[in-house]
């Protein structure tokens, strides 16, 4: 009975080194899992807020779920003194389990009200903006601007003015693809056969970069996109100087 | 200590086992098809996890030169492929074929016959998968295939693989069916429903699951097969079809399949807790009702899979509102088991570790999956590591934690040795820290704008050493399987002996020999409760006169 003291101070022993262990391993990754990459358009900048409010509530859930999950496994681990008495046989009780399930239907309630309220700023384009159309292929994108001119074969994928909605119009030649540039919002599949939409509207001028993110074919890790957004004056004067 | 209960009048505590090979062909013993069905997943699963360790080292620094891109598409379509399909859904097959028979007080499976069948399928369909490396280039538009691409890819490889989930599928299918009639039919005398353990109970869940969503997969499969082969045109779009067909299809039944896989890990965590906690489920009933819950809303969220691809608003809230509904009975379950060990005396042998980090670990990734219901949030972070963290979190922790649970707990019963207590509890351990170190870094990657299933990465700012962290985590996981499946061999020669009960569980299975004698029982106690054990030992005890000791 003594051993099995002993086996269970290993055990915790363990379990607290481990703990450091991981955590140490961890920080990198904890720290960037704060928020989304740093939004630079309107759109990402909701999302990035849904993204904050729920993360809070889920790591609220999870020290406290987690808490009481370690709680209950050290606090009522058989020692050598009770290990010979039966624990009480509880089968259930009801009014806490009705309450277990309350509660959570209420914090989704209240998680996915959130999102509602905050949807028509990720989803509405807002007036005024500029059509750009996109077509996807493998294993590149062409861009065609709304004087209908395109600039194939560049380094820079997509030119754009700040602090203007522009929305993408995408399709695709061949398969599925995806178009997500994370900085400047959500990514929507390029299908062959149907013609998607998203939009952003750039907060600051810079480059931007994303890549395809719908498996493609085995170029699919080439697929880059750069997005350079400019002032509205460079951007003039970029689509004015296009050829074909 | 307990009181000894007398064991069932059977054979040696130590069978000897004849292990002819002509035996194991031939056999349809429920027992000998579950070792059959054990060893071959689990060594599909040594495979796929192989592949997975090339994929890190891969990934280990940018521009990685380990594989071609061809190879490179060709391992992680086989390492999903073979984990789902080869490993964790047939997985549950072996222990429901081993146990379910013996929970319920039967002598065999309802028709013995079938079963074998439904194991030769599956092993064949399996190889005849595999046998694209050899013959036509293995597939490699990913484990979801999808149209077009899939439609385009070069050689045979699609067109074996087609072919051999057809046939695993077959398997599956037969498989359900024997569980079902054997859980609806054979049950012992005083056996209810409602006294059948829990993992019994999720095994005719699944078994429900994959009957109803198994045929439209095989539809699906059907489709992309003529596609390919004999001129028809479902998913290509140029010529009339629908790309996001497939996708429909394949995410009716592949969301299905998640709770397929995941719904007997429940099972056997709510046992082992049980048995470790000494003390009954908290809620037994809530935990069946949360577990046909779950199988109902499972039927239902397939969209979420989808929220790229341009739904109509009204639709991705469906898919929403639908997918966080889930969290619920998930919740249920998870407090009902730590109410479980709530006031128990918790005896902390390696099953019962598995089982607690299982509902540490299933924790996150059900929150996280909170997060991805939300579809703004999933339009930002889908096909990213992110994603492949989330499912890593939900559906890797089913094999490496709840499964490997399972096999601590009933490796006495199917061997008649205990595995090594000290080498149970390192291996758990240096899973644990394994598997954190490989999927936890994952978020962070998908948040910074990592896809997955790229072959190689343009340098950028944390990814590399993510990277690197995730690479040696996953070493550190493959050891420790290593270590386990070492566990297993040695103690099969040198463990100690096991007898009827070593952890004084209370379902039937426990009061047989270990292994348990061909048609499992002479003759079985009375069954009043769900816990026909303990209530033999409370009798034993009263006659004896004995206080109340445990």
């Amino acid at each position: 009975m003594i051993r099995r003291s002993r086996r269970s101070w290993t055990l915790l022993a363990a379990l607290l080194g481990s703990a450091l262990a991981y955590l140490s391993t961890a920080v990198p990754a904890l720290a960037s899992t704060s928020q989304l990459v740093d939004p630079e358009s309107t759109n990402a900048e909701a999302i990035n807020q849904i993204y904050r409010a729920a993360l809070g509530v889920t790591i609220t859930i999870f020290v406290l779920v987690g808490g009481w999950l370690l709680y209950s496994a050290i606090r009522f681990r058989e020692r050598p003194e009770n290990a010979d008495e039966e624990p009480p046989q509880t089968h259930g009780s009801t009014r806490l389990e009705i309450g277990w399930t309350v509660v959570p239907i209420l914090i989704l309630i209240a998680l996915c009200g959130y999102t509602f309220w905050k949807l028509p700023s990720v989803e509405d384009v807002p007036a005024n903006h500029i059509n750009i159309h996109v077509e996807a292929q493998q294993f590149s994108w062409t861009v065609t601007y709304p004087n209908g001119k395109s600039n194939p074969g560049a380094k820079i994928t997509l030119v754009a003015p700040v602090n203007t909605p522009v929305e993408l119009h995408l399709n695709s030649k061949d398969v599925i693809h995806d178009w997500w540039v994370p900085a400047l919002g959500q990514k929507v599949d390029a299908i062959p056969g149907q013609t998607n939409h998203i939009w952003f509207k750039a907060t600051r001028t810079g480059i931007y970069r994303g890549q395809c993110d719908e498996f493609c074919g085995i170029g699919h890790a080439d697929m880059l996109i750069y997005v350079k957004v400019v002032t509205p004056e460079a951007y003039r004067t970029f689509v004015n100087g296009l050829k074909s | 200590m307990a009181t000894q209960v007398a064991p069932a009048p059977a054979a040696s505590p130590v069978q000897s086992q004849s292990s002819g090979l002509r035996m194991w062909l031939t056999t349809v013993d429920h027992k000998k098809i579950g070792i059959l069905y054990l060893v071959t997943t689990l060594l599909f699963f040594l495979v796929g996890g192989l592949m997975a360790l090339i994929i890190r080292l891969q990934l280990a620094s940018d521009n990685g030169k380990v594989v071609s891109p061809e190879n490179y598409d060709r391992l992680f379509t086989m390492h999903g492929t073979t984990m789902i399909f080869l490993f964790v859904v047939p997985v549950m097959a072996a222990f429901g074929n081993y146990f379910v028979p013996l929970q319920i007080g039967a002598r065999d499976m309802a028709f013995p016959k079938l079963n074998a069948m439904s194991y030769w399928l599956f092993l064949f369909g399996g190889l005849g998968m595999y046998s694209s490396f050899v013959f036509g280039g293995a597939p490699d538009a990913g484990w979801t295939s999808y149209p077009p691409l899939s439609e385009i890819s070069a050689g045979h490889g699609i067109d074996f693989w087609i072919v051999g989930l057809h046939v695993v599928g077959l398997s599956s299918l037969i498989g359900a069916i024997n569980f079902i009639c054997t859980i609806h039919n054979m049950r012992a005398p005083g056996m209810r429903l409602s006294r059948m353990p829990l993992f019994t109970w999720t095994i005719d869940v699944y078994s429900v699951m994959i009957l109803a969503a198994g045929p439209v997969l095989a539809g699906a499969l059907t489709m992309l097969l003529l596609d390919r082969n004999y001129g028809t045109h479902f998913f290509i779009p140029s010529q009339g079809g629908n790309a996001l067909l497939w996708q429909h299809l394949f995410w009716f039944y592949s969301h299905p399949v998640v709770y397929v896989m995941a719904l007997p890990g429940f099972g056997m965590i709510s046992e082992i807790i049980a048995t470790f906690s000494r003390k009954p489920l908290f809620g037994y009933k809530a935990l069946v009702y949360s577990t046909v819950a779950i199988a109902f809303l499972g039927f239902l969220v397939w969209g979420h899979h989808m929220f790229a691809v341009g739904f109509p608003e009204p639709l991705n809230i469906w898919f929403m509102l639908t997918s966080v509904a889930i969290a619920v009975p998930t919740g249920v379950k998870i407090f009902n088991w730590i109410g479980t060990m709530w006031m128990g005396r918790i005896r902390f042998e390696p099953p019962m570790l598995f089982a607690v980090g299982f509902i540490g670990l299933f924790l996150i990734g059900g929150l996280s999956g909170i997060l991805l219901a939300l579809f703004p949030i999933d339009q930002q972070v889908t096909d990213s590591y992110f994603v492949v963290a989330h499912f890593h979190y939900v559906l890797g922790t089913v094999p490496v934690f709840a499964v490997m649970g399972g096999l601590h707990y009933w490796f006495p019963k199917m061997s008649g040795r205990m595995l090594n207590r000290s080498l149970g509890i390192w291996s758990f351990w240096v899973m644990f820290v394994g598997f954190n170190m490989t999927f936890f870094p994952m978020h962070a990657m998908g948040l910074s704008g990592m896809p997955r299933r790229i072959a190689t990465y343009v340098t950028h700012p944390g990814w590399v050493t993510l990277n690197e962290i995730s690479t040696l985590g996953s070493f550190l996981l493959g050891a420790g399987v290593l270590m386990v499946a070492w566990n297993c061999l040695s103690s099969l020669r040198t463990g100690r002996v096991a007898g009827n009960n070593p952890w004084n569980a209370n379902s039937l299975e426990w009061y047989t020999t270990s292994p348990p004698p061909d048609y499992n029982f002479d003759s079985l106690p009375p069954i009043r409760s769900e816990r026909p054990l303990y209530d033999l030992r409370q009798a034993a005890r009263a006659e004896a006169g004995g206080g109340p000791t445990g």
